[in-house]
Parts: structure tokens; C-alpha cells; sequence
């Protein structure tokens, strides 16, 4: 997803990728990316919990708010207590 | 030097597109044949699809019965109406983009399905993606 997050990006699409390995990040980081700490196949986190996955996509959208954010940034996502 | 794109306004006053690296299909459309195994293809999930609705299957090694379970962990599309009802984005992209078919992990497939999804968010007039993978 980093390559198609960055070709993106190229042709002037503000992108924001979840990922759930920090070594995804490695060869092709994305400029804006969430690292949720959820299974493969989770991304959202907890099936029928709308609220949790709520909170995901929050984290998610407020990198792309982030107009001063310095790129790429990678944001650690945790579940509100 | 990569170039990264930062929003001209707002993103309560964008369209925002849902690229989904896991295989949902819309059931209007079904099963399609013509997908291949190792061809780059995006898929088009109306935006307005009933997630409950969307059919999945495996695509490499998840965990398939995670989205089987929400068919939300896959798409997000009910929680991303949730966040325009709220004004947090402008508006969704008419359809969402899901990778229809195992793809090689080789560089040109990749590349070829990067292209596709920018021609595709072209055409949906998209200002930003959120990228979920599987």
C-alpha cells in the first residue's frame, strides 16, 4: 500500500494508510501513516464495536487535518482507556 | 524527492476515497471470473453499500473470518459515513476500491495497480484516500 499511498500522493491525492506491521514502513513509507496494533484482517479493530473503530478512523482522518504535520509522520494509534 | 500532497482546504470540505487492500465485493456484482489470479484489479464498492452485505473472501494469509465477523475491519464504510454525517470529511467518493484477486507482490504488478487507483480516484474526483489494508 506505501507504493500506491505514494503514487498517490504524486498525483496530488493527500493520503493517509493504516498499517499493522512497523516493518511495512521500511522500503516505501507512506506520508501519513497509522500503525494500529490489531491481527491481520483487524484493521479496524474490534468486530461489531463501532465505537473503537470510530476511534481508528478518527486517528486516521486528524493525520490528513494535520496541515502542519512534518512528513512522513507515523503516529502510534492506542484505544482510549 | 517524493512529493506529498497536503490539503488545499479543509477535509470537512473533501472527497475522500477508501482504498481496501482485502477482497469485498459488492453482491450486486458477485463472483467476477475475469479476475485473475496475480492481475492488479481494483473493484468498485458503492460507497452507499450495505457493509453487512459485502461478500469477502481470503487474500493471502488473514485472517478471513475477521471480516466475515464486521465486514467493517475491511472496508470501514459504515464508520467512515458516520465521520461525513459528523462533518469530519466533506463527502465520500461515490464508490470505494477494494483489490479484487491475489496480486503478486512483484514490482511492476504493484505499480500497475498504483496507476489504476490514481486513474480510478482521478475519475471520483477525490482530494484524499484513507488506505486499509488487510
Amino acid at each position: 500500500m506505501g507504493l500506491v499511498a505514494r503514487e498517490l500522493e504524486r498525483h496530488g491525492v493527500a493520503t493517509v494508510s493504516l498499517i499493522l506491521l512497523h516493518a511495512a514502513l521500511r522500503e516505501e513509507p507512506p506520508p501519513r501513516a497509522l500503525w494500529v496494533p490489531f491481527f491481520h484482517g483487524y484493521a479496524l479493530g474490534s468486530p461489531s464495536d463501532p465505537a473503537s473503530q470510530r476511534e481508528v478512523v478518527d486517528a486516521a482522518l486528524e493525520l490528513l487535518r494535520d496541515a502542519e504535520a512534518s512528513l512522513p509522520v507515523l503516529r502510534d494509534f492506542r484505544l482510549r482507556p | 524527492m517524493t512529493r506529498w500532497t497536503r490539503l488545499s482546504r479543509p477535509l470537512s470540505e473533501c472527497r475522500l476515497s477508501l482504498i481496501a487492500c482485502s477482497v469485498c465485493l459488492s453482491p450486486a456484482r458477485g463472483a467476477d471470473p475475469s479476475v485473475v489470479t496475480g492481475a492488479p484489479v481494483w473493484r468498485g464498492v458503492p460507497a452507499d453499500a450495505d457493509a453487512s452485505a459485502l461478500m469477502r473472501r481470503a487474500s493471502g494469509a488473514d485472517d478471513a473470518s475477521a471480516a466475515n465477523l464486521d465486514r467493517n475491519l475491511a472496508m470501514g464504510l459504515d464508520r467512515l459515513r458516520e465521520a461525513q454525517a459528523a462533518g469530519v470529511v466533506g463527502e465520500l467518493a461515490s464508490r470505494a476500491l477494494a483489490l479484487g484477486g491475489p496480486m503478486a507482490a512483484t514490482r511492476p504488478a504493484v505499480d500497475a495497480a498504483a496507476r489504476q487507483a490514481v486513474r480510478l480516484l482521478r475519475e471520483d474526483g477525490a482530494d484524499a484516500a484513507l488506505l486499509v489494508p488487510t
